[in-house]
Parts: structure tokens; sequence; C-alpha cells
């Protein structure tokens, strides 16, 4: 029963007006949800008693004032006055409880002053009358009236109507993740790497790509060398081009390793990285070691090199491709260049054959010879290593991305870091593939464990099993299982009953929201705006770079404000509450047109879901 | 008996030919190999020490110029010390020739030789730093103390008074610095450099100290960036950089930070390392290690030493500085990073 209106008045108003009120308060809230005292006092009632236990049921108190309503009576003095008089008693009443309290002027008389009220019901003039009189405007005021005990008297926040909506939307997700799942989803590919992986699966079917069996192993045939942030500015000076001297020590060492049986055509080494001098100049002695070096390794396994940026770029590629064309004949073609473009549908580089990793994959797996790959490199323009190559191949410009994902490397990120790798070349030399790069990204890498720390006697011992400590992410498919159902759909629907309850709660709080969200987003716009323009400036000047990251935080933050609004008023103002006929009244008569607008599309959007998601589905399961 | 002297001289002419053609063909006694194995401890591996050391890193490490490919100089004495303490503690004694080699190292190129296993050891100006004990290096207590100084040409020094003052003038005036990559110091520059207005310091990195020093006196560039030790060292005994008026900054590039040299060994080669610093140790606390300062940095230079254009006789005259005693004191001195 909480939750009624209760509607004071006094008897000898205009009964006209009275009925009005009480007639749509009716239409909008059912007749069991108004009290209204002559309908309701059965005879013999205890009208006093049964006054007090109706206003505490109530949560509104409507005070239908009138002319009449201060009630003068026959010896002069006022029936308000009196304090056995009912309405005052009604109003006292109200008060007492804390109900809300809405005075609604009935009739053209002027609202009272503080003189003419007693102590008791001053409280009234600190709210706001509502005039109502029969003329033009009675719908509008009948609606805003409405609207306020609708404020004023919110229901159950939590309805019937919001769980059954929770249920079918959590069903809805659930089914969505299992669609998800029949497709492939079983398989967590988190990233490019394992995406690559599976290309290399896919593609060459070699499983040197399988992951091992547990977190602290390594790979039986792979090894991956990443040279990492701390490795680049410290062992290479930061400097770019890598320093040719440093590189050929490393390869050097990398050749010193390897045994006669780590020697082999299908033992490919790949070096995803710009060895290509600054300048070339064939006598400077730190290029030609670094060319000895290379062409000493390529006798003992194919060697395969990332394409020297300004041959992808094809600017002034002169110098590059006579290094190139010199270091490759110096190998006896044992050692060719490669260059993936970046894949337009979005997997990066595991589609094209000519991607680094996927390249020395097939020819470890003996698909194809080096001579093969060195030849398919030059067919498909990846990286033309002469004059003539590149004028067959045309001189437009590539794009080049430097990113660890140039290379398939599968379920791993920093296996090894170079210091790693330097300090155990003989373990690296047995690998059936070696890969190097330098990603020099952010990633901490953390090859020899305890090197932050002391070292100890047994650091030696226990290196090995250090390389891995930072990689090593699984991606192996997840098998069906009942429970996995069970858990989708809780927590399906935990999350969906949160975000709702969110945005009913946040809705309830202010009916007119959905009028910021253009302004939320407009303020967004333009505050992404500028950080374009920072960044510009900051191409120039770089001492300002912080602004425009600051203002690129401040404009995201206010796209995030707006969406949130927008989300608020879509899921709260569309989908808990309103019909589509309250919306039409508010269409009508409420101010605030934009508002409704927004309710009434989400709502309309609400309905739209469950068609639009069940089409979804089977367009998904058609192809 | 002309004849007999005809063919004593044709079988002479032969032989000697001979000798000449045969001697490159004859097979050369095999080369010990370049790289050892890193994880390997190098004391229990019967083969000598590999030293690496720097060709010109004064009076820390350099070639003798009297006898070339012998390294001498205040490191190079430390480690050999060392290495009689722990050939000492096996039972066996040291031998020069034939317990150590010598490997000619460069600033750029050190620590990648020591990771390889190209060397076992470097003795050289290696300032202990976090960044390279976290890719794998490990050093001993300090051995000596500097800060990064700068090296000027007169017309680059007209406003040095302060370092603040400097930079801003190398940064408007677009001075040319050089120092040798693999340092310290590559990194204290970029630093300075990013650190606040518009203009960028022109920095050039050259890939030894010889190539930077003669950049300098070439007048490529204006001024060189380096440890106060070494510059101070060349200032005082390369006559070439003798009368020209270069100055020597009186304030550090990176105040308050202190280059603490130790001796770089591998952090997987904990048993060598511990052994290292436990002879150093010994000397610190024998006075050898003071002994040994004064021999390179106070006194004259014994008989038949040369510090490049120094002669025997005459000396660096550079005393102790309060850091230095501290360091010759105790192992663990606070200051350094």
């Amino acid at each position: 029963m909480k939750g009624k209106i209760f509607i004071s008045y006094r008897r000898a108003a205009d009964r006209w007006a009275v009925d009005t009120v009480r007639k749509e308060l009716v239409a909008a809230f059912g007749e069991d949800n108004v009290f209204f005292d002559a309908q309701t006092l059965d005879p013999g009632d205890d009208w006093l008693k049964r006054l007090d236990t109706e206003i505490s049921r109530a949560s509104v108190v409507l005070v239908l004032y009138c002319k009449e309503w201060l009630g003068p009576s026959a010896d002069g003095t006022r029936r308000i006055d009196h304090e056995g008089d009912m309405v005052r008693r009604e109003v006292e009443l109200a008060q007492a409880h804390r109900r809300v309290v809405i005075p609604v002027v009935i009739d053209d008389s002027p609202q009272p002053s503080a003189n003419d009220l007693p102590a008791s019901l001053r409280f009234l003039l600190k709210h706001q009358f509502l005039p109502l009189q029969p003329d033009e405007q009675l719908p509008q005021r009948i609606h805003r009236l409405v609207q306020a005990i609708e404020r004023a008297h919110p229901g159950r926040l939590f309805s019937r109507r919001y769980y059954a909506q929770v249920t079918w939307l959590a069903l809805m997700v659930t089914a969505l993740v299992g669609a998800w799942y029949v497709r492939g989803g079983n398989v967590s590919y988190e990233n490019a790497f394992a995406r690559n992986a599976l290309a290399m699966r896919l593609h060459v079917g070699l499983d040197a790509a399988a992951a091992p069996a547990s977190f602290g192993e390594e790979f039986a045939e792979l090894a991956w060398v990443d040279i990492d942030d701390a490795e680049f500015s410290i062992l290479f000076a930061g400097q770019r081009p890598l320093d040719p001297q440093v590189m050929s020590l490393v390869l050097r060492a990398l050749h010193a390793a390897s045994t006669p049986g780590s020697c082999g055509a299908d033992r490919p080494v790949a070096i995803n990285l710009d060895l290509s001098p600054d300048v070339y100049n064939p006598d400077d002695p730190e290029t030609s070691a670094l060319r000895q070096a290379l062409v000493k390794l390529a006798q003992c396994r194919p060697v395969v090199l990332a394409c020297p940026t300004s041959v992808v770029r094809r600017v002034a590629a002169e110098d590059d491709m006579r290094w190139m064309s010199r270091v490759q004949q110096d190998a006896n073609h044992q050692l060719f260049f490669t260059h993936s473009r970046p894949d337009p549908s979005g997997l990066r580089h595991s589609e094209s054959g000519d991607d680094i990793g996927i390249v020395v994959a097939e020819i470890a797996s003996g698909r194809k010879t080096v001579a093969q790959q060195a030849q398919q490199a030059d067919s498909n323009c990846a990286c033309p290593a002469s004059p003539q190559a590149l004028a067959l191949c045309g001189s437009e410009r590539r794009r080049v991305s430097w990113d660890r994902t140039a290379m398939a490397v599968p379920f791993v990120k920093s296996p090894y870091s170079l210091s790693g790798a330097l300090l155990d070349m003989p373990r690296l030399a047995r690998k059936k593939i070696i890969l190097i790069g330098g990603s020099f990204g952010s990633q901490a890498v953390y090859a020899v464990p305890g090197r932050a720390g002391e070292p100890t006697e047994g650091a030696t011992d226990t290196l090995m099993q250090g390389y891995l400590l930072h990689g090593a992410m699984h991606h192996q498919p997840v098998p069906w299982r009942p429970w996995m159902a069970m858990l989708a759909i809780s927590v399906s629907w935990l999350l969906t009953a949160a975000i709702l309850a969110f945005g009913v709660v946040l809705q309830r709080n202010d009916q007119r929201f959905a009028r910021r969200v253009p302004a939320y987003l407009g303020a967004g716009l333009l505050m992404l705006g500028v950080p374009v323009l920072a960044l510009l400036a900051a191409a120039m000047w770089p001492a300002w770079t912080w602004l425009a990251a600051l203002m690129a935080v401040l404009g995201v933050l206010t796209m995030g404000r707006a969406l949130l609004a927008a989300f608020e008023v879509v899921l709260a103002g569309g989908m808990t509450f309103k019909t589509f006929p309250e919306l039409w009244r508010d269409l009508r008569f409420d101010q605030d047109k934009v508002s409704v607008l927004m309710h009434l599309s989400a709502a309309v959007f609400e309905r739209l879901l469950l068609p639009l998601a069940a089409f979804g589905l089977i367009v998904l399961w058609w192809n | 008996m002309k004849y007999l002297k005809a063919a004593w001289l044709g079988f002479g002419c032969a032989m000697l030919a001979t000798a000449c053609l045969a001697a490159p063909a004859a097979p050369a006694a095999p080369a010990a190999p370049t790289f050892a194995d890193p994880m390997a401890d190098p004391l229990q591996a019967a083969r000598p020490i590999r030293m690496g050391v720097q060709r010109a890193a004064l009076p820390f490490a350099f070639e003798s110029r009297t006898q070339p490919g012998r390294y001498i100089g205040y490191s190079v004495d430390i480690c050999l010390q060392i290495l009689r303490t722990l050939r000492a503690q096996a039972g066996k004694p040291f031998r020069a020739q034939t317990d150590v080699v010598f490997v000619p190292v460069t600033s750029k190129t050190r620590l990648v030789q020591l990771l390889a296993g190209e060397i076992d050891m470097e003795c050289g100006s290696t300032s202990n730093t976090r960044e390279r004990r976290e890719i794998g290096i490990a050093f001993s207590s300090a051995i000596f103390v500097s800060e990064v100084a700068v090296l000027m040409t007169p017309a680059a020094a007209r406003n040095s008074d302060t370092l603040a003052r400097w930079v801003q003038d190398a940064r408007e005036r677009s001075l040319g610095i050089v120092t040798t990559a693999g340092s310290t110091s590559v990194r204290h520059l970029r630093e300075l450099g990013r650190s606040r207005g518009t203009k960028r310091l022109k920095v050039v990195l050259a890939s030894s100290h010889d190539d930077s020093l003669s950049r300098l006196l070439r007048g490529e560039v204006d001024a060189f960036v380096m440890d106060r030790a070494l510059l101070a060292t060349w200032l005082a005994a390369d006559k070439r950089l003798a009368g020209r008026g270069f100055v020597l900054s009186p304030w550090s590039l990176v105040p308050g930070s202190p280059e603490c040299y130790g001796i770089a060994t591998r952090i997987v080669n904990a048993g060598f390392g511990q052994k290292v610093d436990a002879a150093l140790a010994e000397m610190r606390a024998n006075g050898q290690l003071a002994a040994l300062y004064a021999s390179w940095f106070e006194q004259p230079l014994p008989p038949g030493v040369r510090l490049l254009d120094l002669p025997p006789g005459r000396g660096l005259n550079l005393p102790m500085s309060p850091q230095m005693s501290r360091v010759m004191i105790t192992p663990s001195y606070e200051a350094c990073p």
C-alpha cells in the first residue's frame, strides 16, 4: 500500500476542480493509489485515526487550495485557525510524517501570505503553488502535476519490469558469447602474436609455434631475441641505425656458438632490424665488419633480414641497395631481405606470405628453399635489392611500421633479452629458428633472474629458467564445459543488472539529463580538436607535448562523460519505466522536448533491440 | 772453391726462400676461440683470463707506446694484482705472460664483449650504473670516483663560469659537443638536451676516446664531454692539447652525481665477481690500492713508463679528492649510484 497519493481539500471547494484532479490522478496512477476521503471513508470510521493511517502510508499529500480553504465560519473566525479543523489536521499530519506536500491552487485566488496561515502551516509557503484553473492550459498543468508527483512518488525503482529486462538482456549477451564461441572464439587470440601463430600453423603447418607445455619452459625449436629499451640505450647508445660494430659482435658471438650441428639450410636466422649503414662506404671498417659477420653466419645458416627502411619507402635507397647487393653477393645468396606490407584486413602481417616470421617458418619446414624465398621476395616487390628490380617494381612509397607484430612470434612476448641471449649463445644457437627483433617498446624484460637484485651463487644454474619469466602466454583452445554456460549467464546477468541499476538511479535523480548530452558531445569534440592542433604544434615545439597530452586526456574524459549521459538516458529513460502512451503525453505537454525525444528514441531502440540481436545472430551464423 | 762458394750461396738462398714461403704456409697454432662460454666461471676454466682493456683511457688502461700489445694503467694494475691474489689463493703462481690475455675494447663495445664472453673482466674507466647492472653486468666496489666534466676550446669557454650559462650558450651558439659512444656521458647529454628549451644540443658520438679527442683537435667540435679524470689526464699529458688554451670546466655536467668506476664482470659469474671484490677489499685494507693511486696520479712516473707525452720522472700531480679518499676507506661509498 505504500506510495499512495493523498488528496486534501475543503468540502466547500469547487467540486468540478476537485473531481478533475482526482480523475486525472486516478488515470495516471490507478484507483488504488489515490486516497480521496469522500470516496474512501466507510461509515462509522474513526476519521481522525483513519486520516493518520492514510497519510502515514501516502508518499505525496496534495493540498488543493482555494478561496474557501481558509474557511470563514459563521462566528467570523476562520476554520483554519481551529485546531480541530480537518484540513488543518491533514496538512499538519503530512508535515509530521515528513510527506511530500504539493499545494495546488484550484481557483484564481491569490497565494496565501504568512499572515493568513497559522504558524503550523506556514511551511506551505516554502513550496511552489501549482495553479490549476479550467482554461486552455489545463492539460499542460495536469501533466506538470503528474510529473511532480512522479518525481516525489517514484514507486519501486527495481520493479518487475526491471528484472525482466535484466534477464532477457543477459540471455542475449550469453547468446552472443555462445555464437562467438562456436565461431572460433574458443581460442583466445588476444593479440597479434597469437594470430600470427595461427597463421603460421595454417599456412605453413609448422609446429615450432606450439606453446610450451608449462609456463617456465622454452620453445623447443624457436628462440626470439628482443632488444629491450634498456639494452637499446646502453648497448646501442640509443642510436639508429644500430651500431654496426656492436651488431657484428652479436652476430659473431652467434656464429662462434654455432656448432656444426646447428648449421643447416633449414635452420634460418631472421633479423628484423634495419642493419643498413647510415652512409654506405665499402671501406668503412665497421660496416665491413658487420658485412663479414653476416656473410659468415650465412655460411652456417640462412639469414633473412628486414628490408632497409629507405628501400621500403623508396627514398634515397641507392646506398642501401649497393650495400644489400654486396652482402647478398658475398653471402652467396644464402641471405636475403624481405618486407611485409601492413595487412589491410587488420591481421597485420600474418596474411601476407612475405612476413619475415612466415618466411623463416617456411624455410625451416623445408617447404621452400632460401633461393625460392629470395626469388619470391624479389618478384612480389617486397624488397627490391637492386636498382633494376626497383625500376621493375616501381617507386610507390610504402608505409613502414616497426612494431613487434611485424614478426610472427607466437604465444610469447619477450623470451630472450639481448643480454640474456649473449650470455647463453650456445643454447640459443641450438634452436632451429632464431628471430632477432627490436621492438624498442616499453615492455620490461627480465631475462636474467636476480639481475635487479643481488647475484647469488646459484644464479648460473637457475638462469635458464628465467628466460620465460615474462613471456609465454598460453592461448590453448578452451574445451566446452556445462558450467561455462551457467557462468556466462550469471556473469552477464549481474553485469546487466549493475549497468541498468546505475542508469536507473542516475536517471531518477535528474529527468532532464538528456539535455546535457549534446552539450557534452560538443565540448568533447571541441576538446578533441584542440589536442590535434596541440599535437601539430608539439611536432614543431616538442617542449609543449605535455600540453597536448593534457588536452587529449580532458577531451577524452568529456567525450566519455557525454557517452555516459547518453547511456543513462537510453538505459533508464527508454528501458525501465515509461510506456509509449506516457511518452506520447510527455511529448505533447512537456517543455523539455529534447529529453522526451531522446527517451522516445531509446524506447524505440529497446523495442527493436531484440529483433536486431536475433537478426545479427542469424547473419553471424550464416557467414 | 769458387763453385763451392756459389753452391753454398745458392743453398743459402734456397733455404731462405723455402723459409720465406713456408712461414706463412706453416699451420699456425690453433688459436683460442674468440668467445668463451659466458656462463662458465673463468677461474674454473683452464685458460687465461681475458682482460678487456681500453687503448686510450688514460691513466686507467692504455697501450704502452714503447711495447705495443702491452697494456698498463691504474685499473690494469689493480686487476693484475687481483688476479695475482686469486692465483695465490688457488695455490698457483701468477705469470702475466700466460695467465692473462689483454683484449682491446672500446667504450662502445665493452659491455657486449663482456656479455658475449669475449672478455671475462673489464678493467678501465667503466662507471657502475643501475642500467648496466640491470642488463647483466656486475661491478666490483668502486676503485675510482670521478664526475662528468667538459673540455672546451677557448672560444667555447667564453660563457663557462657556471653550468647553466654554458649549456645555454652551447644551445644558442649551436656548439658542437663530442662524447664517446657507450659512455655514461651520452645519457647525461641526452637528458640535458631534452630537459628544457627549444634549441637542442648538437651532440656527436665518436667511436672511441681517440676519435673524440682528434675531432676536438681538428676543430670539428667545440667541446668534449667526458669523465674529469680522463680529460685532466689528456690535458696534462697530451702535447697536442698543450698551449692551445683548452679549458676544463670546474663544474660537473651532472652535479651531485659521481661516476664510480668498478671492475666489470658478468652477473652470472657470481662466484668470480665475489672473489674479485674480496681481493679488492684486501688491497684496500693493506694499502695497495692507495699506493697504486699514488703511483699513477700523484708521484712521478717510474722509469720506463710514459703516459702519452709525459716522460718518466714527470707526473700527473692529481691529489686525491675527498670522494676518492672515502673510496679508499670504504667499499660501499653511499654517493655512488
